[in-house]
């Protein structure tokens, strides 16, 4: 980025990596809202969150009302949970086969502003969709990363105090008939694809994963530390 | 001295968006750091906080849109500051939702020169993928190189996990999560009951026809016919357009349960209920219908009606109160297709879903042999 190039070196942006495998939304939601809080108050560290989640519809702070295609039934039927958030936006879906990325980052601290923020955060997607062979792109339809008019990730954040949460969500291979259960992003007409769909071939999550971290690391000239896991990767090294 | 409340300093490329919520209400006590507003555009929601202590007084009514410039003042108590003048709310369009309405409003504006950097930074020529199969990844910790880390967060705290977590499914031992805001079954069931209210309350019925190839499936039922002989049911066209659409359903929700078929012909009107129509096989089938089906006619979950016999080149099926689908086929035309009309309930199918069923059952149709495994 062109503004992290006039970064004086002093500020090394340090960011611990969590690899937290399938989660349940609200679980890393609450660890969200408590490393946020931490970092507002001055306390913590930049953190990085990745995951995958059960499937789940999150609605954004000014959208409670779910924008569905299906009843609620169908919905119960599917097991699919819906839970409201302090993002911005309408609403989306998450589930296996999608790269979800939290960054708890203090914006001021790497001297960055809200929308530069965002666009490196699509920026690393596009970065990742490179190494596939696919070139994604923005679009003014909306945020998020685009692949031929098919819109691929797609991004939410929350800034309090120039901290950030929620981040960005790459489909790599999800189910892709839950998004048929709603109006991704309040869009009607917005078609979601995934990479799996675009390459025409299965694409491993964990390259995906990798290609992610090490494109984070490039656009936003930062320097990504895996973490362990306490309780889980402790003794793997 | 009053205290600004503003969405300043956030960086290039903000120029401002819709105050979504105002936390605390005009002419309430806050103390530094309350959050008393939050700011949405697009996908990004930015919560103000109170500069100081004071009486918060607004400047930008909820719904209206806030720039760079004022959203509010904090006054101390008793100080007359009156709102110059607020700005106007923007009231949604009915049709639309809040970040369509903001990214519409953003597309009206000129471009943004960094956004328009970033557009051409877009194409991206394909980065060498160092960390494939390399022994080390690019988050690896480097010697020498290690983040410190606040440990006290995860393994220290009082919330420690170590042992497995009751969520099912699994979760994240060690991480001090859950010990409250947790009492999401009353919560989840309001919010299915308000969606499931909803949802009703602006389902309605829908239609949609797709042109049927009928070439091979009349080719399949004239070879069954003469496989079967007399011995056997008589099998009818329609009873293989009946298991396509139940072969196709197989790939819904929908899956299961009981068809109905209602033959029309010149006499009166032949109807059938067969239970699990794709899960037995064809000859099953069809003896079932030939026997009057196994079922009630009324307890099918869809219908699917032939005026075929008569002519009728279109019909718009009726939907009846506790079935989610119903299809109509037309008589062929000299080409040997037919039109093959659905009516749905919108609140349980999509276009979408409905338009991906049609075309499943014409490819069926069109490669009939497939569904007799």
């Amino acid at each position: 980025m062109r503004k992290g190039n006039r970064r004086m070196e002093q500020h090394r942006r340090d960011i611990a990596v969590y690899d937290l495998g399938t989660t349940s939304y609200g679980e890393v939601h609450e660890l969200q809202k408590r490393l946020q809080e931490q970092r507002r108050e001055g306390g913590g560290q930049d953190t990085l969150l990745l995951t995958e989640h059960r499937p789940v519809f999150t609605l954004g702070r000014s959208h409670p009302t779910p924008n569905l295609r299906a009843s609620a039934e169908t919905i119960r039927q599917y097991g699919i949970e819906i839970v409201q958030t302090e993002r911005g936006g309408d609403i989306t879906y998450h589930g296996p086969g999608q790269l979800v990325a939290y960054g708890i980052i203090d914006l001021k601290a790497w001297e960055l502003g809200v929308v530069d923020y965002a666009h490196a955060l699509e920026d690393v997607v596009i970065g990742v969709l490179a190494d596939w062979g696919l070139r994604g792109e923005r679009n003014e339809a909306g945020r998020g990363v685009w692949v031929d008019g098919r819109k691929i990730a797609s991004l939410g954040l929350n800034v309090r105090r120039w901290i950030t949460m929620h981040g960005i969500a790459l489909n790599i291979d999800p189910d892709m008939s839950h998004w048929d259960l709603i109006n991704a992003c309040g869009m009607p007409d917005v078609e979601i694809t995934s990479m799996a769909t675009e390459v025409g071939r299965q694409v491993a999550f964990e390259e995906v994963q990798a290609s992610f971290v090490f494109h984070f690391g490039r656009v936003l000239e930062a320097h990504p530390q895996k973490a362990a896991v306490p309780g889980r990767d402790a003794g793997r090294g | 001295m009053a205290v600004p409340v503003a969405l300043e300093g956030f960086g290039p490329g903000l120029a401002g968006g819709i105050v979504a919520e105002w936390y605390v209400a005009d002419g309430t006590p806050v103390d530094t750091g309350d959050a008393v507003c939050r700011v949405e555009s697009g996908f990004i929601a930015i919560e103000v906080e109170a500069g100081g202590p004071g009486v918060l007084r607004h400047h930008v009514a909820e719904g209206g849109t806030g720039g760079e410039g004022l959203l509010g003042l904090i006054v101390a108590p008793g100080e007359q500051t009156q709102p110059e003048s607020p700005a106007p709310r923007v009231e949604p369009d009915p049709g639309t939702s809040g970040p369509v309405e903001s990214e519409r409003e953003a597309a009206a504006a000129p471009p943004h020169p960094e956004f328009e950097e970033a557009l051409v930074e877009a194409v991206v020529v394909p980065f060498p993928k160092k960390f494939s199969g390399a022994p080390g990844r690019a988050w690896d910790p480097v010697p020498g190189d290690a983040v410190e880390f606040d440990s006290s967060l995860f393994g220290e705290s009082p919330h420690d996990r170590t042992a497995a977590l009751k969520e099912p499914g699994g979760s994240i031992p060690g991480l001090p999560l859950w010990e409250q805001e947790q009492d999401p079954p009353v919560e989840m069931e309001t919010t299915f009951t308000r969606i499931q209210q909803e949802a009703r309350a602006t389902a309605q019925v829908l239609t949609m026809t797709m042109v049927v190839n009928l070439g091979e499936a009349e080719r399949m039922r004239g070879a069954f016919e003469r496989e079967w002989g007399e011995q056997g049911p008589a099998p009818m066209l329609e009873d293989v357009v009946f298991r396509a659409i139940a072969w196709a359903l197989e790939d819904t929700p929908f899956a299961g349960g009981t068809g109905a078929m209602l033959v029309a012909t010149t006499e009166c009107d032949l109807a059938f209920a067969v239970r699990e129509p794709a899960a037995r096989s064809f000859r099953d089938g069809v003896t079932a219908r030939a026997a009057v089906g196994d079922e009630a006619f009324e307890s099918a979950a869809w219908l699917f009606v032939s005026l075929a016999s008569l002519g009728v080149s279109s019909a718009t099926p009726r939907l009846e109160p506790g079935r989610h689908m119903s299809f109509a086929l037309g008589a062929r035309d000299d080409a040997g297709r037919a039109s093959l009309k659905i009516a749905y309930d919108s609140a349980l199918w999509s276009e979408g879903s409905a338009a991906r069923l049609l075309a499943r059952v014409r490819d069926i149709l069109d490669l009939p042999y497939a569904m007799l495994t």
